[in-house]
């Protein structure tokens, strides 16, 4: 008779179209970022959609909570409350199913737009890994949390004006540790919210810390809902607190133990995928797994080409930003950074991926991005286009006159030198760049 | 008519819910008034207006719509009006707390109105809060760099004052919103 | 007060009395709506006649465990109410038909008599057979897969019937039950009352003199919170004379008695 009941409530009660809407406007953000090809945000890995499913909840929450409230009014609305009040079944019995279906609309919504996200991860990625999972799980119980939430409140203050408050108080609390976190770094009570302040990366998971302490708290912070909910106006209601008090202070210890933002490297995938062909090694990060064919030609090119130096590396690989150094000095170490989810390596062709592999003379930068110096940002075109032969190298090109002034000086000056010294001075560049050293005076001949 | 505007206004809990809508609207626009970060600033006001509409927006359906249908008033003027003047006095209120930019606030509640008639129409008073609400949250949290079209219009109220494409969706959504409501009136009936 | 008992017919089989009202007293907002209320009511179709604001709504209300009584005793099927005692079992005995009801208008009639019989707390498998016959008995079961929203008015008071019968009550409490319903359904609904009171109490309020003539086997008769008369229809016709208003002998019985009780209290 319950699962009747349950049946009734599915079919007729709000909690069906608040699924629905959450999951449109969750696959409406998702499909946001396609036309201005930032769907690299989440399409690259499965934890990078579960954990921007989790960014977007800091819309879909505070409307879940809205949503609860609404469907908490339906007996004001109806009327209905002094006909339901003189039946024999406790309100609180009542409540159960219209909460439970809420609860399954939720999550169903949650996982469709999960579904609709995965069939763009499964198209770019072969790396699969269970580390999504949790996330996603959390992410679910944290709608059903704000759902039963807003359900509680609903029943406590039923008023026609609570829905819209509501959603608007969530927005505040929501926003609140994203404005903190623009600031310092966040405290781990920025990871109480249901989304997270930081992005997460490709070769980056949640720390599973992060995941039970949240787990705990929405858990914690559901259940009270529920409580809130069942009991109502009801003095008992005063025990809906207990829960998320004890989960508060269950959670808040757990996070502690996570890296600040709750953000941690992902061994496994950035672990390697290798060539056992027989031919020089080429190894690409698990996550790359299934572009590496299309890296072994030129990245053998590019071994064959550095063979013009003294001891020359044997292998290519692909290391993710956070691969601690030093760089071996048999090793070409080719940025991850180079890869675009779903549409392979940064290249037009195999020598432009074999030129890319060169620069620097097969040597990773040791700064980071943005923070490259001028100098070594302009020399390393400059040593694959002398290991390939042709100025500039292709794909290489700048179109800045300045710019292009400033390398064909330094282009012509090593041109100049004897065939000797270029070499020598090639190798000192590799050395340098494998040191972590000055790449322009290594170039230049300085030291 | 004095009496009658009295009784109109009555009923649709403007004596409660016109203060009420102020001082939620005040509160939200100054707890997040910062001069120093423009950006919170306008987050802040841009959800201090949307409240404030979903507060007032209640008032947009009277108890019995097809009732009130059958008196021979002007409605589509009277309800104009009635959205008009609760856009103008948010505007208002927001624009005297807040350091955001008064063009971009007037763009805001010219939307917003809108929004809030249209929800109203659609599904009722009651509901006439989820549509301003939703797109408030949503542009309050989408960074609102307008370097893409399809993300500029989603973050529609947060974008600069001059923004040519924000500034034709707030006013499409203000006509069409206010057109529906004029014309259809608030629904009453939904549980 | 002119009072008239026939009660030896009306005798209860397993409660003593279904309904046993003792200087009742019941507010209504600030008002004592009900105020020193003597009533017993036994098995049968009782009609609930009185004025506007004579307290008839308010009394079923407390009957119907809505509203708590503020003094005298009150007895239902057997178990006093007011202080501590749980209403619960008492309540799955209960049929309830409010004035102005209200209902989940996305619900089918089916759905709606189901979601009632489970909050009465019947047992589960009896439910669909319950609900069928219900629906049945009120004439609704063409519409039973219809929305509530889309119900005409005499529609909705049927399901509303239907609801409060589904449980088989044995106190069934019906205010205004007859609003909206069109001549023939009147007439099916009278014969439905005079079955329901083969196995029940019932107590239906209601300003149409001609149904309680036809359906009522006793009549209680309440003006200003109080007990005025309860006889049975042939006794209301009885007391009015040609002089009284009315376009029946029931209706000129109920302004004799009326007027009577008001010239006794304001002496």
């Amino acid at each position: 008779m319950t699962g009747r009941v349950l049946r009734i409530e599915l079919r007729r009660s709000s909690a069906w179209p608040t699924g629905l809407v959450i999951a449109l406007l969750g696959i409406a953000g998702l499909l946001s970022l396609v036309p201005t090809n930032q769907d690299g945000l989440w399409d690259a890995q499965w934890t990078l959609l579960a954990s921007f499913q989790r960014i977007m909840l800091v819309v879909l929450w505070p409307l879940t909570l809205g949503a609860g409230a609404w469907q908490a009014r339906r007996d004001r609305r109806s009327k209905a409350e002094e006909l339901l009040g003189t039946t024999a079944r406790p309100s609180w019995r009542r409540v159960l199913p219209t909460a439970f279906a809420m609860a399954l609309c939720l999550v169903v919504g949650y996982v469709l737009i999960f579904a609709v996200g995965a069939v763009n991860v499964a198209g770019t990625t072969d790396y699969f890994s269970s580390n999504w999972l949790p996330v996603a799980l959390v992410g679910a119980l944290s709608l059903v949390a704000a759902g039963w939430l807003g359900l509680g409140v609903g029943r406590l203050v039923p008023s026609v004006y609570t829905p819209p408050v509501l959603v608007v108080l969530g927005f505040l609390v929501l926003l609140v540790p994203i404005q903190l976190s623009k600031g310092d770094a966040p405290g781990p009570e920025s990871l109480l919210g249901p989304g997270f302040t930081t992005t997460v990366r490709e070769f980056q998971m949640i720390a599973p810390a992060v995941d039970l302490g949240q787990f705990v708290w929405f858990f914690g912070l559901a259940l009270g809902g529920l409580l809130l909910a069942l009991f109502g106006r009801r003095i008992a209601s005063v025990t809906a607190v207990v829960p998320v008090v004890l989960a508060l202070i269950v959670a808040l210890p757990i996070f502690s133990a996570a890296p600040a933002g709750g953000v941690q490297a992902d061994p496994a995938a950035s672990a390697e995928v290798c060539t056992h062909d027989g031919g020089p090694t080429v190894c690409v990060t698990a996550s790359h797994g299934q572009d590496l064919a299309t890296l072994v030609g030129p990245a053998r090119q590019a071994l064959a080409a550095l063979g013009k130096l003294p001891n020359p590396p044997s292998s290519v690989h692909e290391v993710p930003d956070d691969r601690p150094g030093p760089q071996p000095a048999d090793q070409v170490w080719f940025d991850a950074a180079n890869h675009t989810a779903g549409q392979g390596w940064d290249a037009k062709s195999g020598a432009e991926l074999a030129a890319k592999i060169l620069a620097g003379a097969g040597t990773k930068p040791c700064d980071q991005g943005n923070s490259m110096d001028r100098l070594t940002y302009e020399v390393r075109p400059i040593v694959a286009a002398w290991l390939i032969g042709q100025y500039p190298a292709p794909g290489m090109a700048v179109e800045d006159p300045d710019e292009n002034a400033e390398r064909t000086a330094l282009w012509q000056a090593l041109a100049a030198l004897p065939k000797a010294a270029q070499a020598q001075r090639v190798a000192a560049v590799r050395q340098a760049g494998l040191a972590c050293g000055d790449v322009g005076a290594a170039l230049s001949g300085g030291h | 008519m004095g009496r009658l505007l009295a009784l109109y206004l009555r009923c649709r809990h403007v004596p409660i819910a016109g203060p009420a809508a102020i001082v939620a609207t005040v509160l939200v626009a100054l707890l997040g008034d910062n001069p120093e970060n423009p950006l919170e600033t306008v987050d802040f006001a841009v959800l201090a207006l949307a409240l404030g509409f979903s507060v007032l927006g209640n008032g947009l359906s009277g108890a019995d719509e097809q009732l009130e249908r059958t008196a021979s008033i002007r409605w589509p003027v009277w309800r104009t009006v009635h959205v008009v003047v609760a856009g103008a006095l948010l505007f208002g209120t927001v624009a005297l707390v807040s350091h955001a930019p008064a063009g971009m606030l007037l763009r805001d509640a010219a939307g917003f109105a809108g929004l809030t008639a249209l929800a109203a129409a659609l599904l009722g008073g009651q509901l006439s809060w989820t549509l301003p609400i939703a797109w408030a949250g949503v542009a309050a949290v989408v960074p609102p760099l307008g370097t893409h079209s399809v993300l500029a219009l989603i973050s529609w109220p947060a974008q600069p004052p001059d923004s040519v494409a924000a500034m034709v969706l707030a006013i499409v959504l203000g006509v069409l919103g206010v057109a529906c409501y004029a014309l259809r009136s608030g629904r009453t009936h939904l549980a | 007060m002119v009072r008239a008992v026939h009660s030896a017919e009306l005798a209860p089989t397993t409660y003593g009395w279904h309904i046993n009202a003792t200087e009742l007293r019941v507010r209504a907002g600030r008002r004592m709506a009900v105020d020193g209320l003597d009533l017993r009511l036994g098995q049968g179709v009782h009609g609930l006649l009185g004025p506007n604001g004579a307290g008839k709504t308010t009394l079923i209300r407390a009957l119907a465990t809505v509203l708590r009584p503020a003094g005298g005793e009150l007895n239902l099927l057997g178990q006093r109410v007011g202080g501590r005692l749980d209403l619960r079992s008492l309540r799955r005995q209960i049929g309830y038909l409010p004035q102005d009801f209200g209902y989940y208008k996305q619900f089918t009639v089916r759905e709606f008599v189901e979601y009632m019989g489970w909050l009465k707390e019947m047992n589960p498998r009896e439910v669909p057979d319950a609900v069928q016959r219900a629906i049945d008995r009120v004439g609704l079961r063409e519409r039973a897969n219809s929305r509530m929203k889309q119900l005409s008015g005499g529609m909705l008071r049927r399901a509303g019937i239907a609801q409060a019968i589904v449980n088989s009550p044995d106190l069934l409490l019906l205010d205004e039950p007859t609003v909206g319903l069109d001549p023939a359904q009147r007439l099916e609904f009278r014969t439905l009352l005079r079955d329901l009171g083969q196995q029940a109490c019932v107590l239906v309020s209601t300003h149409l003199v001609e149904d309680v003539a036809a359906a009522c086997s006793n009549v209680v008769l309440m003006d200003e919170g109080k007990l005025v008369f309860q006889g049975t229809p042939a006794d209301v016709a009885a007391r009015g004379g040609q002089q009284d208003v009315g376009d029946n002998p029931i209706e000129r019985g109920y302004t004799a008695l009326l007027t009577q009780h008001r010239a006794g209290v304001h002496q």
